[in-house]
């Protein structure tokens, strides 16, 4: 490794170069989002990836995914590959295992990794990551963004960045997700429907969640959140990204929805 | 195949707070953690939920051991690993920061402990964890394996140390 590569970078910590190259990162979802974060942490000098997308790119995708071409359109490229091509034009040596596929699909390899980011539709989906995070104690970072047209006010950018650890407190938890969003997303039989997005936004959020992954693997920073969890909620039509109000009223840093004991593959009892 | 064990930092900070505690005569101080045994692509993971320390009056006055445990704290470890089929490991730490490793009385001990350990919950992982005021080693047992394995710990929370030890 070049050791002028990482020195603008050297102020997160002696051992930051090693911590990152070694850290095993999982990027479930990688289109508008997820695309960003896997060019980003190439960069950051992260050289273990598995990359989770079960889609090819569509010409819907080129206004926002980082590394897409016409030709991958009409090619038809899967987005992991893409995601591949970006990460290895920053770092060819790096490891990168693609799962063309659902995690779901794939549970064991997700479970090895380090640290999770989770760039998906619907809160079903996230909440099925959360779950998997905790059962195998793994840090979960959340990306998502969504434009909403309420009355006549026109379009309300919305967005959020949540890192979540084992043991402190869940997207339930913050109440991100509740049963609620569940139900009402169940009931369209798990659709969240084509969310609209656009590069600058999706680059805002994937950047502040490598921000705060880059933090949690080396400490650079040396503050621990109160709370055992960083909820961020962007507005984008102010470009304001700022803690939820929803930490307010946290009642507790430990999470009140998965127990100690809720960890490892599950048992399969006798009724 | 390579096992890591994924220690919670809370868990972590709690068995240092408690092993960093004085005894009235012992030395240094111990305690079983326990957790479950996964499968990941690569790996076999421990996942600790549960530190438990040893009472104080199940210590030995022994002046040749920091610390010896008597009968009936080995046999509370056993039989809770025998009946929630966990896995059990014996913990005590080292002061200082870095990383640190077991001493020969250690392994020692460990060559006893594990065996019987892995007896009462054949399908969990078993042996010791050794901590320093920063970080954990490990040696482990697994399901079937007559030799114990060097694993890697990595301590997650806020903020993560990943076990970079291949």
């Amino acid at each position: 490794m070049s050791s002028d590569r990482f020195s603008r970078q050297s102020f997160l910590g002696s051992r930051a170069e090693e911590a990152l190259a070694a850290a095993k990162v999982a990027i479930v979802g990688l289109g508008g989002g997820g695309s960003h974060v896997a060019q980003q942490l190439a960069h950051l000098g992260f050289r273990h990836f598995k990359l989770f997308d079960g889609d090819l790119i569509e010409d819907s995708n080129l206004n926002r995914l980082v590394g897409g071409t016409e030709l991958d359109v009409t090619m038809a490229t899967p987005k992991v590959i893409i995601a591949e091509r970006v990460i290895r034009s920053v770092a060819p040596t790096a490891y990168v295992e693609r799962y063309q596929a659902r995690w779901q699909d794939h549970p064991e390899a997700l479970r090895s990794c380090d640290l999770i980011f989770g760039n998906v539709d619907g809160y079903r989906q996230r909440w099925e990551l959360q779950v998997c995070s905790r059962r195998y104690c793994i840090p979960y970072v959340d990306i998502g963004l969504d434009v909403a047209e309420v009355g006549d006010e026109g379009p309300k950018m919305r967005g959020q960045v949540i890192l979540t650890v084992p043991g402190g407190p869940c997207m339930k938890c913050v109440d991100f997700i509740t049963d609620e969003n569940l139900d009402e997303e169940g009931a369209r039989y798990g659709d969240a429907g084509p969310r609209p997005q656009v590069v600058w936004a999706n680059g805002v959020l994937a950047s502040t969640a490598v921000g705060l992954a880059v933090d949690l693997l080396t400490g650079w920073t040396r503050s621990v959140p109160s709370e055992r969890v960083v909820y961020l909620s962007y507005d984008g039509n102010t470009g304001v990204l700022a803690p939820d109000k929803r930490l307010r009223y946290l009642k507790s840093s430990s999470c009140r929805h998965f127990t100690a004991e809720d960890v490892g593959d599950r048992a399969l009892r006798p009724a | 195949m390579s096992v890591l064990v994924r220690l919670r930092r809370d868990l972590f900070d709690a068995m240092v707070a408690d092993l960093c505690r004085p005894h009235p005569f012992a030395l240094e101080r111990v305690g079983f953690l326990y957790g479950k045994l996964a499968r990941a692509l690569d790996l076999r993971l421990v996942i600790p939920f549960e530190y438990v320390p040893v009472p104080d009056e199940q210590y030995l006055d022994e002046p040749d051991a920091a610390a010896t445990i008597n009968a009936d704290a080995l046999f509370d470890a056993h039989q809770r690993t025998r009946r929630a089929q966990d896995c059990c490991l014996h913990v005590h730490m080292h002061l200082g920061e870095g990383s640190t490793w077991f001493g020969t009385t250690d392994l020692k001990t460990l060559r006893r402990i594990g065996p019987s350990l892995q007896r009462m919950a054949k399908g969990g992982a078993h042996g010791g964890l050794v901590l320093s005021l920063s970080t954990a080693s490990t040696l482990l047992w697994l399901p079937g394996d007559t030799e114990p394995s060097r694993g890697r710990v990595s301590i997650v929370g806020f903020p993560t140390s990943v076990d970079w030890r291949r």
